[in-house]
């Protein structure tokens, strides 16, 4: 498959003036490719918010090439065009919020893109629909008097709103009760379902977004650490522990499961995990 | 992580000598510092000062580069002073600008006044990038303490400076990284329009004060949780000492600062 983000050799520092440069990536190579939902997981400081914001045309890299639908990504206009097509969600949703009402909000990305009139209020009401906002109850409070759950949801509409191509989300589930982050799993889900389009998870915790991945890249001190799929992650190679970090619980018994021997389809489905503990048990009851 | 340009008047930590002299003794030095700068009336004066000056940047290890970089927020201070001084000081014309004249004194009094406001910042840059910012509310804390005798807070006067001081480095990066947000929505950040570019200010302001106000509100609970109520009975976990070595160091530099008065 044709990848539609690709990253090559790309290295990014942080300059500090008097002092020598922070690297936070070092020679990154990484494909994102369409519908497909990846996750950039490693420990804090690894550089996966940089990347993210290399990844989505904010910060320009040092040095390495973007190419974006195998075009090449280049100055201020290419950066550009990159952010018209990478939705960035950021960690905070007070980061993004500022209008005096919810829909005023999430109108402001389309606005800048220059839709408006009944194009733009149909936008928004996708948008916010999509993000599971209560469209009528909401749409004209201010997003300041809302839970922190329909905060996240309102700023997670408001990337939504720019029909992104890729959307990025930088630790989308920190914070989140249970429903909330059910509730955002199933919108990811949908958006990519509905719009085809790819979807990366920057996350230290592999639990919450773990039956939504395809792919795992793993980053660690600003380089690229290996990448995986799921069956490759629990299979024990990615040395996650050297890295201070571990498989979601089931993520483990299925890498338990698979090192004795018992089949397994796929290590995230619950009812795969509950047919293959019950096919081992039979095999050693049977012994 | 967000990217970190260098602010003027931020605290950078070092181990110079300069980093270790007492707070105290540092802003005394800087009042007199002030004090004389205002005296000179010299460019030969300015042009000593600023030589010691560079001695001392140079000696606690100061990016001296990005220092004059960052110096471009006051840029608009300095411009707006020469120009005043140089338009409507009297004295001899020696250009005219239409219905505006320039006379030898306003050229004279508009770059040894505007170099006079680079010089000050760059001193003030000085103490504050050498010091860290607990250490000079303890400084100011110690220096004002006579004050408490007129019931002035001190304690709380100089724990708000000292907090001030430490929220500025933290509202630049919240800065930066709102206005990213802002531009992965598409916001433009770097027209050439100029009502597109006041435009876009709003988004980021409003987040950036919304964080503030959050996050002072915080620090205050936090600080109560951990029973702070200021005042003199708050003892300190590092006591400030003088030593023989930076007294002496002080009182070089400011009889330097005062004698380039009566020997230039």
């Amino acid at each position: 498959m044709a990848e539609r983000l690709n990253l090559e050799a790309v290295s990014y520092s942080y300059p500090l003036p008097g002092r020598e440069e922070a690297p936070a990536l070092v020679d990154v190579d990484l494909d994102v490719e369409p519908g497909e939902v990846l996750c950039v997981a490693g420990p804090n400081g690894s550089g996966k918010s940089t990347l993210a914001q290399v990844c989505a045309g904010l910060l320009s890299p040092g040095s390495g090439s973007i190419r974006y639908a195998g075009e090449d990504v280049e100055g201020r206009a290419g950066l550009r065009e990159l952010r018209r097509r990478v939705g960035l969600l950021f960690q905070s949703p007070e980061d993004q919020i500022f209008a005096d009402t919810v829909e005023r909000d999430i109108a402001f990305g389309p606005r800048n893109h220059g839709l408006s009139g009944a194009g733009l209020k149909e936008r928004v009401r996708e948008a916010a629909a999509m993000a599971g906002l209560p469209l009528d109850e909401i749409l004209e409070k201010s997003p300041f008097l809302l839970s922190e759950g329909e905060k996240r949801r309102v700023a997670l509409a408001g990337v939504l709103a720019l029909n992104p191509e890729v959307l990025l989300l930088d630790e989308p589930f920190i914070g989140l009760d249970f429903e909330g982050r059910q509730h955002l799993s199933s919108s990811l889900e949908r958006y990519r379902d509905e719009r085809g389009a790819s979807i990366m998870i920057v996350t230290h915790d592999l639990s919450h977004a773990w039956p939504l991945i395809d792919r795992f890249a793993i980053i660690s001190e600003g380089r690229l650490h290996c990448v995986e799929d799921r069956a490759g992650m629990v299979s024990g190679g990615t040395g996650l522990a050297e890295l201070g970090m571990q498989l979601p619980q089931w993520g483990i018994l299925a890498g338990e499961l698979l090192e004795r021997g018992v089949p397994l389809d796929d290590p995230a489905d619950p009812g795969c995990l509950a047919a293959a503990m019950a096919s081992y048990r039979e095999a050693r009851h049977g012994r | 992580m967000v990217g970190r340009e260098i602010t003027i008047g931020q605290y950078m930590a070092g181990e110079t000598a300069l980093h270790r002299l007492d707070p105290r003794l540092k802003v005394v030095a800087v009042v007199t510092g002030t004090v004389v700068v205002f005296l000179y009336n010299s460019g030969w004066d300015l042009l000593a000062f600023s030589a010691l000056l560079l001695v001392i940047l140079v000696a606690a290890r100061l990016p001296l580069l990005p220092m004059l970089k960052s110096l471009r927020s006051v840029w608009v201070i300095v411009l707006i002073t020469a120009l005043l001084q140089f338009f409507l000081t009297p004295g001899t014309v020696i250009a005219r600008l239409g219905f505006l004249t320039i006379s030898d004194t306003g050229l004279f009094n508009g770059v040894l006044f505007s170099s006079r406001i680079i010089v000050l910042v760059i001193l003030l840059a000085a103490l504050t990038m050498t010091t860290a910012p607990l250490k000079l509310a303890d400084g100011l804390e110690s220096l004002m303490r006579p004050l408490a005798h007129l019931k002035v807070p001190v304690a709380r006067v100089t724990t708000v400076v000292s907090i001030t001081l430490m929220f500025i480095p933290n509202i630049l990066e919240q800065s930066r990284k709102v206005t990213r947000a802002q531009m992965a929505r598409g916001a433009d950040f770097e027209s050439l329009n100029l009502l597109r570019r006041v435009k876009d200010i709003v988004p980021v302001l409003v987040p950036l004060f919304v964080k503030v106000f959050h996050d002072s509100e915080d620090l205050a609970m936090a600080m109560d949780a951990r029973a702070y109520a200021g005042g003199e009975h708050r003892t300190r976990l590092y006591p400030l000492r003088i030593g023989a070595a930076e007294t002496c160091l002080t009182v070089a530099f400011m009889a330097l600062a005062v004698g380039i008065i009566f020997v230039l």
